[in-house]
């Protein structure tokens, strides 16, 4: 696995992007864009065709230069200092190639050393990246015989060889079949366990739902919404679930009727509601249930999908 | 070792092909040799430099043109943009290891051009015919890769190819060089009333021309690779320009108007070449308007279009002009009525500049360099073609001027014509901003 040194603080923000602006001819991409980003999260970046996602990684890459804003990596400016920047971030194009003529070992080589690994570590970084992306028996074999997805990985293997501190993909799965998706998925969580940033664009969500802990909407080159998808992680209102042995209209009202209780929202023999308060509150709440006769199944914290939450963001009028 | 030559190396350098190369020169050598086998140490000389020619300024032109075309379209060359490298690192890395083989096989010309001497073939210059020849190699490998960042950026075809031109100027030294490089002792060359041997005059001109074309293919390196640089090469090319065509002049009046007018030929020239095949975008010219209102007056002129320099460079230089041509006996031959005909020009170039502004703060995603191209031919030859033929004589010289109005009314009918063309460039620009709502104040200059 690998390990991201931690130059500051793990309280200050890997990234931060304030009222960035970038126009295409004739459509604005991205409209007064500012968040920051919290060191050692996976972060879902989603929005509809068209939302800026792209034009905002490739601003965030260095790729481009907005008409307006700044953007910070690891406590470098971005637009002021690209090449500085690019030690820290990795960045994997939605459209991206590889050197068909050169072996898996040397285009890592090549991206490792151009990212700024030292000669001396070039060869354990070379075998560190393979074997995190199940590459080690390929190293000596040209890149342009390698198939769809093991092409993606060695791709992915260049944005990452240099243990960057943010790393920013856009459609990574893409052409991926669902072992692969799987692998994927897996080497997120052990990036971000070894404390990378990561920031994932992609249209498939129930993908980005194995291991994204935030999500950033975009609509229209706006920022709709970021938050963390990690229940209970923002504020002490926790999503709940009730799982019934039939639906049973007394559960909404015994619900309704508890003071730290809101939204309650039944379907069919499933009940989900916002509970205030930790665990202790919890007990409460099922014993009114079961006195009140509700045949309870089971009990227990509803983790928001990514997929229903997105729909619910996108749908709402923008604020 | 450099990253990107050590990439180069591995894909150009394969046992293949340095075993392949040495056979191939071998075999032609032998072949041309056998030809003419009283001399065969003259024919392999010659064979060896039209080798040299042909494997470098031919073949290896070709590669570095390709070094940067051949990474857009397959995709790679986004992780180069992305590396820590610095530009100089990427550039030298990029220009020898792109044209590696090139250099191998010239290096071999070099050799069989030794043992042609060491068989008896004279040539005193051999130090500087091979030293104009590997100045004049350079040149034209880093104009092309200069030439190919340049068309890298341009969202036409038209513009890519405009681009690509950049390497004809110095391939046209290329050329003086090898044009000399078969004879010992062409005849000598006046400049500023020196004379040169003509083999040292081109050899020095071409170790020239290849440092301004690695310092070019740097500097587009640079901009490609988001690091910020002042525009003062692009002018500076301009004057060394203007410096070298005015030494051609004769005599000290003639020198002092051969300079005053290749300077304004040369930043006119440059403008239109930077006008087509640099970018100007309604991004870029946003930017540039947004650090104009935050007083970030560094990054304004960082940003500013090449051609913007020498349109700049060119009004000093169509003053001097216009008062040497008023003025100087010498010139019996121009008018005085012609006299202000430089400003005149001065004014077509930028109006011709107002209008590749005015379609690229346009809403269309194409580039506008058609556009422009057709509306300038509409302008300077159709419609007053069009308008003589149709008896509208005074129409045609209010559109076109030059020659059949003095210097004066000339620059008049220009004048107008820039003030209709910057009225249309501003309502654009209003057009533009309310189409997208007020521009904010920059906080800082990012």
């Amino acid at each position: 696995m690998m390990n991201v040194s931690q130059g500051e603080g793990n309280a200050a923000p890997i990234a931060s992007v304030a009222g960035v602006r970038f126009e295409y001819p004739g459509v604005r991409a991205l409209d007064d864009v500012s968040f920051t980003l919290a060191r050692g999260t996976v972060t879902a970046l989603v929005g509809p065709n068209g939302a800026g996602k792209s034009t905002l990684l490739r601003c965030m890459a260095g790729l481009e230069t907005p008409i307006l804003g700044e953007i910070e990596v690891a406590g470098v400016d971005v637009l002021d200092s690209p090449r500085k920047a690019h030690r820290h971030l990795g960045y994997l194009s939605d459209f991206f190639g590889v050197y068909d003529a050169l072996t898996v070992r040397q285009c890592l080589t090549h991206a490792g050393a151009i990212n700024g690994t030292s000669e001396a570590e070039l060869p354990s970084a070379v075998a560190r990246t393979a074997r995190s992306l199940a590459l080690s028996d390929r190293l000596d074999s040209a890149a342009g015989t390698l198939s769809r997805g093991l092409r993606q990985r060695l791709a992915i293997g260049q944005a990452l060889i240099h243990s960057p501190r943010l790393l920013l993909l856009d459609e990574p799965a893409a052409g991926l079949d669902p072992e692969a998706r799987h692998g994927l998925a897996v080497l997120f969580r052990e990036l971000q366990a070894s404390g990378m940033t990561i920031v994932v664009s992609s249209h498939i969500l129930a993908e980005l739902d194995e291991y994204s802990t935030d999500m950033l909407v975009l609509k229209g080159g706006r920022v709709v919404e970021q938050r963390s998808l990690e229940a209970g992680a923002e504020a002490r209102e926790r999503r709940m679930q009730v799982t019934l042995a039939a639906p049973d209209p007394r559960a909404v009202e015994v619900l309704a009727a508890q003071s730290n209780v809101s939204s309650v929202v039944a379907d069919g023999a499933l009940v989900s509601f916002a509970l205030r308060g930790d665990e202790t509150a919890q007990a409460p709440v099922l014993r009114a249930l079961v006195e009140a006769g509700v045949a309870v199944v089971a009990f227990g914290e509803a983790r928001e999908n990514l997929h229903d939450s997105y729909l619910r963001t996108v749908a709402e009028p923008r604020k | 070792m450099n990253p990107e030559l050590r990439r180069n190396l591995w894909l150009e350098l394969t046992t293949h092909r340095l075993v392949a190369m040495p056979v191939v020169l071998f075999l032609v050598f032998v072949l041309f040799a056998s030809r003419n086998a009283s001399d065969w140490q003259g024919a392999v000389f010659s064979t060896a430099v039209a080798m040299f020619i042909v494997v470098v300024h031919l073949w290896g032109t070709y590669k570095a043109s390709e070094a940067v075309t051949d990474e857009v379209r397959d995709r790679t060359w986004d992780w180069q943009r992305l590396s820590a490298l610095d530009p100089w690192q990427m550039t030298w890395g990029k220009l020898a290891g792109a044209t590696a083989l090139s250099w191998y096989g010239a290096f071999l010309c070099v050799v069989a051009m030794v043992i042609a001497m060491l068989g008896g073939f004279e040539r005193r210059d051999l130090a500087i015919l091979v030293c104009g020849l590997v100045a004049s190699g350079v040149a034209v490998h880093a104009a092309a890769l200069a030439g190919s960042l340049q068309a890298s950026r341009k969202s036409s075809k038209l513009g890519h190819r405009i681009g690509l031109l950049f390497f004809f100027p110095a391939a046209a030294v290329g050329l003086f060089a090898i044009a000399s490089a078969g004879q010992e002792r062409a005849e000598a060359i006046e400049w500023y009333g020196r004379s040169f041997e003509a083999i040292r005059f081109y050899s020095a001109l071409a170790v020239v021309f290849a440092l301004w074309a690695v310092l070019a293919a740097y500097r587009e390196m640079a901009r490609e690779l988001k690091v910020r640089l002042l525009p003062w090469a692009y002018p500076a090319f301009a004057l060394f320009l203007a410096a070298l065509f005015g030494g051609y002049g004769q005599g000290p009046v003639a020198s002092r108007t051969s300079l005053a007018l290749s300077g304004l030929i040369v930043c006119i020239g440059l403008t239109y070449y930077g006008l087509f095949a640099d970018v100007t975008t309604a991004m870029s010219l946003r930017r540039i308007a947004t650090h104009g209102k935050a007083g970030h007056w560094r990054r304004l002129i960082e940003e500013l279009p090449l051609w913007v320099t020498t349109l700049a460079l060119a009004v000093p230089f169509a003053l001097w002009c216009a008062q040497i041509l008023g003025d100087s006996p010498v010139l019996s031959l121009v008018p005085k009525a012609a006299a202000l005909y430089p400003v005149a020009v001065l004014l077509l170039a930028a109006r011709d500049c107002g209008i590749y502004v005015f379609f690229a703060l346009g809403a269309r995603a194409r580039g506008p360099e058609g556009i422009t191209l057709l509306y300038i031919a509409l302008l300077s030859w159709i419609v007053p073609a069009v308008l003589a033929i149709a008896g509208m004589g005074a129409a045609a010289r209010l559109l076109m001027p030059f020659g059949s109005m003095n210097g004066w009314q000339a620059s008049v009918v220009m004048g107008v014509q820039v003030s209709i063309v910057a009225g249309l460039v501003a309502w654009r620009w209003r057009a533009r901003r309310r189409a997208f709502g007020s521009m904010p104040p920059a906080s800082s200059p990012g």
